[in-house]
């Protein structure tokens, strides 16, 4: 029984297993380890998944999808083409290629997966990202949050005990989570973030930079020539602290450019870094420490490859970032190493993992003050208690002859209750009484995975009403699960073995779009130069034409952004 | 079973043998294998460094204790200052100033109700029993805090604070799009530059809204909203920063979230035993109370149909089938509205 461990990114996903004591990373059919998570579907109406579909982002903007992690517990739906999709289905399918390259790597069937999250996923995203695995044909017997993952893959590399701060920037969330590591212990104090802030807001920020220096606005631009900009942007970031680049677009047809240096990129994304030290104030207070105590500060997630985020964090603490493990690979590591533990590895006896409730859980309730009856946001579980956790608070009827509570379940940090997510209800009976003379016990219970449990006891009659929050109207009933599920099924998928030659194809289709004059109709020559090979269906031939073709792409490549 | 107990260590233990502890005891009792002794042993766990680091909020010999100061505090008004530890003084606080401060409350007129000492505010309760709300005065030219920034801080300080400055002097000051331009200070990823132009920042905002003009809006949550995403206020707490008083503290419109309960270091924040969950120093009717229920009494409403009903069905008895039928419907009603009744008086007691 082999649990594989998915780290579900914003931009790129990844996949490992826990085997013989060790971490084994999974490559996926274009033998890389990490697929980037972006959906489309090919003019033949077959699903693509992974970098074939991100070189069609440029070239069939209309057909592609990507950064959908964001609409996780959302009802909001994507359309693809003539198709429209939920932000679970989309994620299912990233799930899927994933599994299917892991059975194909250990040649064995997977059933099981352990899929992180951020830790400042509400519930409702949760159970989103809980059914995505169940619509892949994975059961997901665990969610762990990504920062405690990467502390996980940080805290067993080093060996080292002490007081450490995860800062995870990916390319859309930043979670901050303070832990202490000690005698096998991993103990988690405290989890915060913001949920709109990653890698892809730099390039936002740079796209938004740049038009304003020219006037220019986005709505102007057509679908193509905005994803073209972001895509050209999120190149020149890669290379930011290189040389000067110049960074040639067109808007509304007219052609446009802008130099870009590590100087201009600083100020563009002071703004965003600035919006950093937020959730680390937070964490670190909560854990009841100072900036002082801290140990260590380890960068995690893709973004912290930038200099500026680097530096914007050391500031932050004044401390240099330990950068000693791959921030790509940490938690998808750790993961790995979660699964382990599930799966009872011997040579992790020694090791326990506790974590955090990274929010406030509570009902609505209604408080009097001086004489008048007010909502509030009663806490039950407050913020960063260590789970799993099990609490009960006791609330009073307010009116004589009141025959029914409702009790409103919410997750925010607000005093007014409509400011926070709301979860579930539940309603309960009571009997008819004076006012205050009714109670109910409401326990909440926290599990590990991040799911709530809700006990309602009224009080004089020993009555109990049970619910487990998972139907908001955002996640999944059992008959909507089960029409994905047929839906997905439906779905055509490509062959393995060919899923290399599409994505060589659409590479080569996205660099004739961006190239131009001479450069243009060489890598023309050079397609229909493969397509040829290709139609000959001779496989000693084919797999030298790939390299060949694949080899003068990436000449066209770098040439592009010189 | 006292946390002690729990963790199967001495009451004298330190940090690491504690630590030690609990170490051995989760392993043993795996939280996603044992959630239930999980609990008791991590809340065990949190009690027993929470009593390390705070020693006094757990004085063992408290029950008799406080029954005797209990008996002497009209006398000991004023001096318990002397017991508690100089750490939980507020910032530029001593013990000469808190005996100078007792001597003024002693020496004030009753029908004075404000008191400067030493650079304290002393206002006095409403009721004799309240006692004094003490704040620190704010001192601009001998601000030893801003003194500490270097060269470079102090001048873009200097700046930021003329921009705002013009920025109270406008007809819109409230408009969170003057505010915007801070987010590119990337300054203000130095905590002490931060803190210092934050309390600067929001003692003239405190004071705009206590001054400002009927014309004037006040700088209310949406522009403090604005701020706080780039100052991160929100979260932090009067005593935070150190040029702003309890009272501008409380002419601001803060955008509100909840305080953390385990890390606000208060000794009845532990009040988890055996499940069961104790608010702190609230009392249980007024605090938590319900919210949604049903307006219409259904008695009410059952009777009223019952008359409807009964008049209709006579009728219809009466003219097809004689008076008898009548009495048999009749009888059949008052036997379910007695029921009705009765339940009802079930539920009463």
């Amino acid at each position: 029984m082999t649990i594989l461990a998915i780290d579900l990114g914003t931009t790129n996903s990844a996949c490992a297993v826990w085997r013989d004591n060790d971490v084994v990373f999974i490559p996926n059919k274009l033998g890389e380890f990490l697929t980037p998570s972006v959906v489309g579907i090919d003019d033949k109406g077959e699903i693509l998944v992974g970098q074939g579909a991100k070189e069609r982002l440029i070239t069939h903007p209309n057909m592609t999808v990507a950064v959908f992690k964001r609409l996780m517990g959302t009802s909001h739906k994507v359309a693809i083409h003539k198709t429209s999709f939920t932000a679970v289905e989309l994620s299912s399918l990233v799930i899927k290629s994933l599994k299917e390259d892991a059975e194909a790597f250990l040649n064995s069937t997977i059933d099981e997966a352990v899929i992180s999250v951020p830790a400042y996923f509400n519930d409702n995203q949760r159970y989103a990202t809980k059914k995505a695995g169940e619509l892949a044909g994975l059961r997901v017997g665990r969610l762990i949050n990504e920062p405690t993952a990467a502390a996980m893959a940080y805290g067993l590399h080093e060996k080292k005990e002490g007081i450490f701060v995860i800062v995870d920037l990916g390319g859309g969330t930043l979670d901050v989570t303070v832990l202490e590591f000690f005698e096998g212990v991993m103990q988690v104090h405290a989890s915060a973030g913001d949920n709109y802030l990653g890698g892809e807001d730099f390039v936002e920020a740079m796209v938004d930079a740049a038009l304003k220096a020219h006037g220019l606005k986005r709505a102007d631009m057509t679908p193509e020539e905005t994803h073209q900009l972001s895509m050209k942007m999120e190149t020149a970031k890669r290379r930011i602290s290189g040389p000067e680049q110049l960074v040639s677009y067109t808007v509304a047809g007219t052609s446009y450019s802008s130099k870009i240096d590590t100087e201009w990129f600083n100020r563009t994304a002071t703004p965003l870094l600035i919006r950093i030290q937020k959730p680390v104030e937070s964490a670190v207070r909560d854990a009841g420490l100072s900036l002082t105590e801290i140990d260590e500060v380890v960068l995690v997630g893709g973004a912290t490859r930038l200099s500026v985020v680097r530096s914007a964090v050391g500031r932050i603490f004044k401390k240099l970032p330990a950068c000693t493990i791959d921030p790509d690979f940490a938690i998808v590591k750790g993961g790995a190493v979660q699964a382990g533990l599930v799966q009872k590895s011997a040579a992790l006896d020694d090791l326990v993992l506790t974590d955090v409730c990274p929010f406030t859980l509570g009902v609505d309730a209604v408080d009097e003050v001086n004489g008048q009856f007010v909502e509030v946001f009663s806490p039950i579980i407050e913020r960063n208690t260590t789970v799993p956790v099990s609490r009960v608070s006791r609330y009073y009827t307010v009116q004589d002859n009141q025959t029914e509570i409702v009790t409103r379940v919410f997750q925010g940090e607000h005093r007014k209750p409509s400011k926070n997510v709301y979860l579930g209800s539940l309603r309960s009976s009571v009997p008819r009484n004076k006012a205050h003379q009714e109670a109910i016990d409401v326990r909440f219970s926290y599990d590990m995975n991040g799911i709530l449990d809700v006990d309602v006891t009224v009080v004089s009659t020993g009555r109990t009403y049970n619910k487990v929050i998972k139907n908001s109207p955002a996640s999944l009933s059992d008959d909507e699960f089960n029409k994905s599920l047929e839906r997905l099924q439906k779905l055509k998928f490509h062959p393995r073995e060919s899923e290399r030659n599409r994505a060589l194809m659409a590479r080569g289709e996205r660099l004739f779009e961006t190239a131009l004059g001479e450069e243009r109709s060489a890598i023309a020559a050079l397609i229909s130069g493969f397509e040829a090979v290709l139609n000959r269906q001779n496989a000693m031939e084919i797999s030298k034409a790939q390299e060949e073709f694949e080899q003068a792409l990436e000449q066209f490549d770098l040439e592009e952004w010189h | 079973m006292t946390c002690w107990d729990v963790l199967d260590v001495p009451s004298d233990s330190d940090r690491s043998a504690i630590r030690k502890a609990y170490a051995r005891l989760i392993k043993q009792f795996r939280p996603d294998e044992s959630p239930k002794e999980f609990q008791d042993i991590n809340a065990a766990y949190e009690e027993a460094l929470h009593r390390l680091r705070y020693p006094y909020l757990y004085d063992d010999s408290d029950a008799e204790g406080l029954e005797v100061e209990g008996d002497e505090n009209s006398e000991r008004e004023g001096a318990d200052y002397e017991e508690v530890p100089e750490e939980f003084f507020p910032p530029g606080m001593t013990k000469e100033i808190f005996a100078n401060i007792d001597e003024a409350i002693k020496n004030l007129p009753e029908n004075e109700m404000i008191v400067e000492v030493d650079g304290f505010r002393l206002t006095r309760g409403e009721n004799p029993e309240d006692g004094f709300a003490i704040e620190k005065l704010f001192d601009p030219d001998n601000d030893t805090f801003r003194e500490n920034l270097d060269a470079g801080s102090r001048v873009e300080l200097d700046r930021l604070l003329g921009e705002l400055e013009r920025i109270f002097e406008t007809e819109d000051a409230a408009n969170p799009r003057h505010w915007e331009f801070l987010s590119s200070c990337d300054r203000l990823l130095d905590a002490e530059f931060r803190y210092q132009l934050t309390g600067e920042l929001l003692r003239n905002i405190a004071h705009y809204n206590l001054a400002r003009s009927a014309a004037q809006a006040p700088i209310g949550i949406v522009a403090m909203s604005c701020l706080d995403r780039y100052l991160n206020f929100s979260d932090a707490s009067c005593s935070d920063y150190h040029q702003i008083s309890e009272r501008e503290w409380h002419a601001l419109r803060m955008p509100h979230r909840m305080k953390n309960v385990f890390s606000s270091g208060e000794a009845g924040s532990f009040g988890v035993k055996g499940g069961k969950f104790k608010r702190n120093g609230k009392g249980g009717g007024s605090d938590a109370i319900n919210r949604e229920f049903i307006e219409v009494d259904t008695l009410k409403f059952v009777f009223s149909c019952g008359w409807v009903a009964l008049l209709i069905f006579g009728s219809i008895a009466i003219v097809k089938n004689g008076f008898s039928e009548f009495i048999f419907v009749l009888a059949l009603f008052a036997a379910i509205l007695f029921g009705l009744v009765l339940s009802n008086i079930e539920n009463e007691k």
